[in-house]
């Protein structure tokens, strides 16, 4: 399948989505007053993805700032990964955040909470 | 905390750092925004302040021009922005028409968020983030905890009613730099 690439803008991530490697890279600020035009074609991409996954598949996170909808359409997104992981596959979250930057890691921290897959937070 | 009646919006020895009235309009979200934080990091030398301050400004105008359109008495003036300093502190306040009908639902759920502790309001955040659901508006509510919380309850609001539709709504939120 073919690689999804989105290029960053003031208010979206830049987006790379490498189905070959298995390494999802989302970085920049995510903060779309409509985050459905933004994130359904990459949960499109996901879908195609985990019917043939790499053996491992990492996931990188790496934003300044985001909006609570684009909060839930990665929670969205994470849940499919659960899906995969709970299959066997090997799946982690590593999630960066500035130093001092406590609302980045307090949102980490959330997703740890909630979620049933490896999440690493990551000082950078 | 709870409502706090004629909401005074500034102090005399508060410094205007940057304002903005006229009509609600999404692209003016990214001015004020883009505006905001350049202000900001001209007076803060602390990043992380600035993250801060600007998570919540995002939160708060996102909040609004979601679910703030439509208005029959909407005028040129009828969005209203200030961003002050006092002393060490930061303070947002916004003003902006309602529903009257909204009003009553709206005072329920900011009492109820401002009256929980810290660990509950962290709860409640990640609840209605795993089972909130996606609203046509895009939010799902989260947007009015997530201030709640980010400003650690630091949030005064106040409402008047302009006529039987629609209601002024005053919010002021202080961002501790400590």
């Amino acid at each position: 399948m073919e690689n999804f690439y989105l290029e960053g803008s003031d208010k979206t991530p830049a987006i790379t989505l490498n189905a070959e490697s298995g390494e999802m890279i989302f970085s920049g600020k995510s903060i779309p007053e409509n985050s459905a035009n933004l994130y359904e074609p990459v949960m499109e991409w996901i879908d195609g993805y985990i019917q043939t996954p790499a053996e491992n598949t990492t996931f990188v996170v790496k934003l300044e700032y985001f909006n609570t909808s684009s909060s839930k359409y990665l929670l969205e997104i994470f849940r499919r990964f659960e899906e995969l992981f709970k299959t066997g596959r090997k799946v982690a979250v590593q999630w960066y955040y500035e130093l001092e930057d406590e609302d980045m890691q307090e949102s980490g921290d959330d997703f740890r909470d909630i979620l049933r897959i490896p999440v690493e937070l990551i000082v950078y | 905390m709870s409502k706090v009646s004629g909401l005074k919006l500034a102090e005399s020895s508060d410094q205007m750092i940057f304002s903005y009235m006229g009509k609600p309009a999404h692209e003016m979200i990214d001015l004020i925004l883009e505006m905001s934080e350049l202000k900001l990091k001209d007076l803060e030398s602390r990043s992380s302040i600035v993250k801060r301050i600007v998570n919540i400004l995002i939160e708060i105008l996102q909040n609004i021009f979601n679910h703030g359109e439509d208005f029959s008495v909407v005028d040129h003036q009828s969005f209203k922005y200030f961003l002050f300093k006092r002393d060490e502190d930061y303070i947002v306040v916004t003003e902006n028409f309602i529903k009257t009908q909204d009003v009553e639902n709206l005072i329920k759920k900011l009492d109820a968020y401002l009256a929980m502790t810290e660990e509950d309001i962290t709860r409640v955040y990640r609840s209605t983030l795993v089972n909130g659901g996606f609203s046509h508006k895009g939010g799902a509510g989260l947007g009015l905890i997530n201030i709640i919380r980010k400003a650690n309850g630091n949030l005064k609001y106040d409402f008047e009613r302009v006529d039987q539709e629609n209601s002024l709504f005053r919010l002021s939120v202080q961002i501790k730099a400590d």
